[in-house]
C-alpha cells in the first residue's frame, strides 16, 4: 500500500527520563510508539480531531531496557515493563504459573502477529474501537467534538450496556480486567517523577476525552503484579464475535480464594461492557462468605450488570456477561479447568 | 417441443480434436501449481511492484455524502500545490463515459448516489502530494434526500437515486423492467399441496475482500496505451477501455501479471483504471492509482443484499406441487447487472434443480443510497441457494421428513420437464450419498437425544446447489500453441492467473494433448499483446471456455507434428501416438522419436495452431451440481456456535488437477462461511457511510477460523466438457450458508431466516424465543 502514514518526526528514546523529556517537550504533538498495532492504524485513517491532534513526534519507546523486562521478584510478584510484547506475557513460565488469568488475557489478543509487536502498555492505552471514533468523517466527543454518534447510531458490538455518559464505548483491552482482579498497580513516570496508581482508578469514565488518568508527558513504565495470596485461582473468558481476532463483546476476569469450602477473597472484573474495566461488584458481595455452589454462581451471575442500561441494538451482551461470569465461576470452582496456584 | 438433446460433442469450432489414444499421463495428477514456487518465495510480480521512469501518483477524491449534487469544484489550491501535475474532473470531463462491464457510466457524475462515490481525481510527484492535493480539491455539495433500504425506496414520493448506468431503465427506483415468470399454475399447485410453507429471508450484501488492494499503472506514450491493472481479464478490459477513452483498441495493450484475488470484483475495466489511464494521457507520464483497504470497500461493487419470500407446496410424500420465489434486490446506487440477463443464476436453482409442475419467478432490482452492487461468486445464486435451501429444510421439518429425503424425492431428470430438455450429466444423487456418508446423517436422530436438556448441542446440516456457467456470451474463446524447432512449446492464451491456478490447468491440458510435461510448456498470458481474444476470469470460465481451445490448438499442433514424424519413423502419421516426452508407432512402440527430435524435422517457422470454442448446445443445458453437508456445535448459554466439519462434494465431471480442485473447495467453504457466520456491512443509518471499513470490523475468516474440510469429486463422462471437467470455481460456496444455517435449526430448532448467523444474532432468536415459549 502506498505512503498513506502523515508525515512525522521520529526519536527512539533510550531511557524513561528521555521519553518523558520529549513528550513533555511536544505537549499534545508528540504520540509515544510501541508496538504501533493501534497508533499506526489511527494515523493511516487520519484520525484526529480538535482533541486529536495528528502527532509531529513519535517517541519510541521499544528500545528503553527498563520498559522490556519482565522481573520476577522473590515473593512471587511480577514487574511487566510497559513495552514488553503481549506474546512474552503470554509465554513467560512465571506469568502461566502465578497467574494464569493474565496469561490467558494476552493469548486472546487479536492475532499472532498483532501479540509479537503489540506490548502491555499500548493494550492498557488503546483508544475505543468504535466505528465512529475510528471513521475519518466523525470527529466525535472523543476527537473534541460535541457528541457520540453511536448512542443513536450502529452500536451493535463494541459499546457499553452499563452506562449513559457523554460516550458509550466499551473498553476494549483484555489485559485491564485480568490485571485489575489480580489487584496490579500500574507505575506511571511523569515530568514529575513517578507515581503508582491501583490499576482499577487508571480509566476514567465515559465523560473523560482520554481513557486513562495518565496526564501530559506522562507513561506507563509498568504494571505491578502482587503475589497472589497461596490458594488463588484465577480464570478469564472472552466471548468474540470472529473465534479469533477481535475484541471481546464480554470478557471477565475472576481472582479469588476458598477456604475451608467457603470463597474468602474474591474479584469478578468486566471487561468489553463499560467504558472502563468495571469490578462486578454485586457479583463480589454474593459470593463473599459463601460456598462457590452452584447456586451462589447463580446468584453471582445474576447480578453480575448492575442496573444493565443496554444501547438499542447490543441487549445481548447482558446475556453474554452473565454466562460467562457463569463459566469462570464454574471453572475457578474447579469444574472446568481453572488452575490453583 | 425440441429435436431432443444433441449428441455429445466437445464445444469447439469445427472438427473435435482426434481421441488421445492412450491413458492421461498429465491430466488427474495433483500437481503442484506452475507459479508456486515464484508466489511463496516472493518473486512473482504485481500490478504494485512495477516502478516506471517518471511515474506520477493518483488520488481519488470521494463525495462524503450518500446523495449530493455537485455544485463547483474549485482545483485551484490543489493545483497550486508543487508537485501536483492534473486535476481531472467533470470540469475537465463533462461528459467523459467509463465503460465498466461495457455499461455506460458518466465518469464524474453532476449527482452522486452514495458516500465514497467519484468527483475528481488528481496526479502528484508523491502519493503524499497526491493525498494532500485530493483533500485541497474544494467541492460544494447540495445535499439532498437519501434512501437507505428497498422499503424506503420503493415508497410513493421516496428521492430518486442516481444510478450509475446513463442508459438505465427504470421505474421510480426499480430497475426495469422487473423479471417475472411462470412455469404451470402455482395457484393450482398450492391449493393441491397438503402442506404449504410460506417463509421470508433477508439475504445480505457482501464484500470481495481481495488481499491484494487493486493498483493500475497507466502509460500513455503519445501512441498507445498501456495499462498494467489488477483485473480479471485482459481483452475485457483492453476493449472497454478503448471505448470509453475514443482509442482504437489496437492502440491500447492491457496487461496483467499475477492478482491477489478478485472474485468477481475485478471482472472488467473498473472505474479507477479509467482515471489512470485519463491522467497519463493528460500528463504524458505514467501513472500508479492505488487503492486504500478503505476504498476497496467504498468503491468496488459488492454482492447484492435482498429480501426474498419463497413458498413452498408439497404433498405428505414431500414431492413439490409449487415453488414461488419472490426477490427484491437492494442494487445500491447502480449495478454492473440487468437483472433480466442473468435470470439463469436465479432459474437453476428454483426451477431446474427440483421437479415441480408449477414454478414462478419474480426478481425485481431496487436502487438505494449505498454502495453499488456487482459480480461476487455466485452473485444471484447464492439468493436462490440460500433461500431454497433453508426452504426445502423447513419444508422437511412440517412434513416431519428427512431433509435428504425430501430433495431426492424431487430429483428431475429434466431441466424443463415440458420441452424435453435435458441437462449434458447430472450426478446429484451421488453427491448426496457421498456427502451423507462421510457425514454420519445417520447419527442425526442419535444427536436429537443427545441435545435435549444440554446447553451444547449438535446438528447436521445439508444443502444441494445447481449452477449453470460458462459458454454464455461473449463466449469466444481462442487459444494458439507455438512449436519451433528447438523443441519449444508455447501456449498463447489470453486469460488472468486469478489464483486459482488457471495457467497450471492450461499447460497441463497442452501437455497432455501433445504428450510432454507440462512444465515444458511455456505459457504467455495476462497480456493482450502476444494472443488472441480469450475470457476474462470470471462465471467459473476459464477451464471450461479456454479448456477447449487450448485441447483443440494442441490437438491440431500434434497432428501437424506427427506429419513430420511419420516419415522418418516410415508410419502412417494416423498410427502415431504421443506420450512421455516421445512419439510413438501406436502398433509397435519400440519404434518412436523424442518430442525434441521430432521438432528438429520443422520447417524453421515451426508449427502454430489456434483452437475455439463454440457456443453451448442449447438442448442439453451444461450444468454442474453438488451438496455440501456440515456438523456444528451450538453453546445456547453464550451464543458460540463451532462448525465441526465440512464435507463437499462436487459433480466435477474430472478434476484435471485434484490439489487445484480442493483448493477451490476450501476458498469456497471459507467464503461461505464468511458469508454465513460474520460478514455484514454496516452503515451508519442516519447518513449511509460505510462504517466498517477494514478487515477487523468486517469480520472475514481467518486461517484460524478454517473447520476440517472433506472434499469429495463426484467424476463421470461429460464430453461437452474438455475431458468432462465441469466448472467448480465458485459452486462450492452455494451450499456452505445454506448447510451452516440449516445445521443451526437441527441443533436448536432454531429457524433463522436472516444471515449471517452471528453471536449476537443467535442470542437474540433463543432469546425472542424463550419469550414466546415457543418451541422450534
Amino acid at each position: 500500500v502506498q505512503a498513506e502514514l502523515p508525515p512525522f518526526e521520529h526519536v527512539d528514546a533510550a531511557t524513561v527520563e528521555e521519553a518523558v523529556h520529549w513528550l513533555q517537550r511536544y505537549g499534545r504533538r508528540a504520540r509515544l510508539l510501541a508496538g504501533g498495532t493501534d497508533l499506526l492504524g489511527l494515523l493511516k485513517d487520519r484520525i484526529a480531531g480538535p482533541a486529536l491532534p495528528l502527532p509531529e513526534m513519535l517517541v519510541n519507546v521499544k528500545r528503553v531496557p527498563e520498559l522490556r523486562r519482565i522481573a520476577a521478584n522473590g515473593d512471587g510478584a511480577l514487574v511487566i515493563g510497559g513495552a514488553v510484547t503481549l506474546a512474552e506475557v503470554e509465554e513467560h513460565s512465571g506469568v502461566r504459573a502465578g497467574f494464569p488469568a493474565l496469561a490467558e488475557a494476552a493469548a486472546s489478543v487479536g492475532t499472532t502477529q498483532i501479540r509479537s509487536v503489540g506490548t502491555v502498555g499500548g493494550n492498557l492505552c488503546q483508544r475505543p474501537w468504535c466505528s465512529y471514533f475510528r471513521h475519518p468523517e466523525y470527529v466525535c466527543f472523543k476527537r473534541g467534538g460535541r457528541q457520540c454518534y453511536a448512542i443513536t447510531g450502529a452500536n451493535r458490538y463494541y459499546f457499553s450496556v452499563t452506562n449513559l455518559g457523554i460516550c458509550v464505548m466499551s473498553h476494549p483491552s483484555d489485559l485491564a480486567p485480568a490485571l485489575i482482579a489480580l489487584e496490579a498497580q500500574a507505575v506511571v513516570a511523569g515530568p514529575g517523577g513517578r507515581r503508582r496508581v491501583a490499576l482499577e482508578r487508571f480509566f476514567q469514565g465515559p465523560r473523560a476525552v482520554e481513557e486513562t488518568v495518565l496526564g501530559e508527558g506522562e507513561l506507563l513504565v509498568a504494571v505491578e503484579v502482587p503475589a497472589p495470596a497461596p490458594g488463588t485461582v484465577s480464570v478469564f473468558r472472552k466471548q468474540r464475535v470472529r473465534d479469533t481476532w477481535d475484541f471481546a463483546l464480554a470478557e471477565v476476569a475472576v481472582a479469588l480464594r476458598q477456604h475451608e469450602g467457603v470463597c474468602e477473597e474474591v474479584r469478578v472484573v468486566l471487561g468489553g461492557v463499560a467504558p472502563a474495566p468495571a469490578r462486578a461488584v454485586g457479583a463480589e458481595e454474593v459470593l463473599r462468605g459463601r460456598p462457590l455452589d452452584a447456586a451462589a454462581i447463580a446468584a453471582a451471575a445474576a447480578c453480575a450488570v448492575q442496573r444493565p442500561r443496554p444501547l438499542a441494538m447490543n441487549g445481548y451482551k447482558v446475556q453474554i456477561t452473565k454466562a460467562l461470569v457463569r463459566r469462570a465461576l464454574r471453572a475457578a470452582a474447579g469444574s472446568e479447568g481453572g488452575r490453583t496456584v | 417441443v425440441s429435436e431432443g438433446p444433441r449428441e455429445p460433442r466437445l464445444v469447439v469450432e469445427g472438427p473435435e480434436p482426434e481421441p488421445l489414444d492412450r491413458d492421461f499421463e498429465v491430466i488427474g495428477r495433483p500437481l503442484n501449481r506452475l507459479d508456486g514456487v515464484e508466489k511463496v518465495t516472493g518473486r512473482a510480480r504485481y500490478a504494485g511492484d512495477l516502478r516506471l521512469p517518471g511515474m506520477l501518483f493518483a488520488k481519488i477524491v470521494r463525495c462524503p455524502h450518500a446523495h449530493a449534487r455537485i455544485t463547483r469544484i474549485d482545483a485551484s489550491r490543489a493545483l497550486a500545490l508543487p508537485g501536483v501535475r492534473a486535476v481531472i474532473s467533470r470540469d475537465t470531463d463533462p461528459d467523459w463515459l467509463t465503460y465498466w462491464y461495457m455499461i455506460p457510466q458518466p465518469a464524474f457524475p453532476g449527482e452522486v448516489g452514495y458516500a465514497g462515490g467519484e468527483v475528481a481525481a488528481v496526479a502528484a510527484d508523491d502519493p503524499v502530494t497526491a493525498a494532500r492535493a485530493a483533500d485541497l480539491v474544494d467541492v460544494t455539495y447540495e445535499v439532498l434526500p437519501t434512501v437507505f433500504s428497498v422499503e424506503e425506496a420503493l415508497r410513493p414520493g421516496a428521492p430518486l437515486v442516481p444510478t450509475l448506468n446513463v442508459k438505465a431503465e427504470r421505474d421510480g427506483n426499480v430497475q426495469g423492467p422487473p423479471f417475472s415468470w411462470q412455469r404451470g399454475d402455482v395457484a393450482a399447485g398450492l391449493a393441491a399441496a397438503d402442506v404449504v410453507i410460506d417463509e421470508v429471508y433477508r439475504v445480505p450484501s457482501q464484500f470481495h475482500v481481495d488481499i491484494q488492494t487493486r493498483t493500475c499503472i497507466a502509460d500513455w506514450d503519445g501512441q498507445r496505451l498501456t495499462v498494467h491493472d489488477s483485473a480479471q481479464g485482459v481483452w475485457n478490459v483492453k476493449l472497454q477501455l478503448a471505448q470509453s477513452l475514443g482509442l482504437d483498441p489496437e492502440r491500447v495493450r492491457v496487461n496483467v501479471q499475477y492478482m491477489g484475488g478478485g472474485f468477481g470484483s475485478k471482472a472488467g475495466a473498473q472505474r479507477y483504471a479509467h482515471y489512470a489511464a485519463r491522467l497519463a494521457m493528460v500528463t504524458g507520464r505514467p501513472v500508479k492509482l492505488e487503492m486504500t483497504r478503505r476504498e476497496e470497500f467504498l468503491s468496488h461493487p459488492r454482492r447484492y443484499s435482498g429480501v426474498v419470500r419463497v413458498r413452498l407446496g408439497a404433498r405428505r410424500d414431500g414431492t413439490l406441487t409449487a415453488i414461488v420465489f419472490a426477490v427484491d434486490l437492494d442494487l445500491g446506487a447502480g449495478t454492473l447487472f440487468r437483472l433480466v440477463s442473468h435470470r439463469e443464476m436465479v432459474f437453476t436453482h428454483v426451477a431446474e434443480l427440483y421437479a415441480c409442475p408449477a414454478v414462478a419467478i419474480d426478481i425485481r432490482g431496487v436502487y438505494t443510497n449505498t454502495p453499488p452492487t456487482g459480480p461476487q461468486r455466485g452473485v444471484l445464486n447464492q439468493v436462490a441457494s440460500y433461500t431454497m435451501e433453508a426452504a426445502m429444510d423447513t419444508l422437511a421439518r412440517a412434513l416431519d421428513r428427512d431433509p435428504v429425503e425430501v430433495r431426492l424425492r424431487n430429483d428431475s431428470p429434466w431441466a424443463d420437464p415440458e420441452a424435453r430438455i435435458a441437462f449434458s450429466s447430472k450426478r446429484l444423487t451421488e453427491c448426496a450419498d457421498a456427502v451423507i456418508a462421510a457425514l454420519g446423517w445417520e447419527r442425526r436422530a442419535a444427536m436429537e437425544a443427545d441435545n435435549r436438556g444440554q446447553t451444547r448441542k449438535r446438528g447436521l446440516g445439508i444443502a444441494f446447489y445447481a449452477i449453470e456457467r460458462a459458454g454464455v456470451p461473449p463466449y469466444q474463446a481462442r487459444a494458439e500453441v507455438l512449436v519451433t524447432p528447438d523443441g519449444k512449446v508455447e501456449l498463447r492464451a489470453g486469460v488472468v492467473e486469478i489464483g486459482a491456478g488457471q495457467v497450471t490447468v492450461l499447460a497441463m491440458l497442452a501437455a497432455e494433448e501433445l504428450g510432454v510435461d507440462p512444465e515444458a510448456v511455456r505459457v504467455v498470458w495476462g497480456d493482450t499483446d502476444g494472443t488472441l481474444y480469450a475470457p476474462s476470469s470470471h462465471a467459473s470460465r476459464v477451464t471450461i471456455e479456454m479448456g477447449p481451445a487450448v485441447l483443440q490448438a494442441a490437438a491440431l499442433a500434434r497432428r501437424e507434428l506427427f506429419r513430420y514424424a511419420g516419415p522418418w519413423l516410415d508410419a502412417p502419421d494416423e498410427e502415431l501416438r504421443s506420450g512421455g516426452g516421445r512419439i510413438y508407432v501406436k502398433s509397435a512402440d519400440w519404434r518412436s522419436i523424442t518430442f525434441a527430435e521430432a521438432c528438429r524435422l520443422l520447417p524453421p517457422e515451426g508449427i502454430r495452431s489456434v483452437g475455439s470454442r463454440g457456443p453451448n448446445p442449447e438442448n442439453p443445458v451444461l450444468r454442474a451440481f453438488g451438496v455440501q453437508g456440515m456438523e456444528v456445535e451450538v453453546d445456547e448459554e453464550s451464543g458460540e456456535i463451532r462448525v465441526v466439519r465440512v464435507v463437499s462434494a462436487h459433480d466435477i465431471g474430472r478434476a484435471l488437477n485434484p490439489k487445484l480442485v480442493e483448493s477451490q473447495h476450501h476458498g469456497a467453504i471459507l467464503m461461505g462461511l464468511g458469508y454465513g457466520r460474520w460478514e455484514e456491512p454496516e452503515f451508519d443509518p442516519k447518513t449511509g457511510r460505510l462504517l466498517n471499513t477494514d478487515v477487523h470490523q468486517y469480520r472475514i475468516p481467518t486461517a484460524l477460523e478454517t473447520p476440517a474440510i472433506e472434499v469429495i469429486n463426484i467424476e463421470g463422462e461429460d464430453r461437452f466438457y474438455p475431458y468432462s471437467a465441469k466448472p467448480v470455481g465458485e459452486a462450492p460456496f452455494l451450499g456452505v450458508a445454506p448447510a451452516f444455517r440449516n445445521a443451526v435449526l437441527h441443533a436448536t430448532g432454531l429457524h433463522i431466516n436472516e444471515l449471517p448467523i452471528t453471536v449476537p444474532r443467535l442470542l437474540e432468536a433463543l432469546e425472542s424465543r424463550h419469550r414466546s415459549g415457543r418451541a422450534g
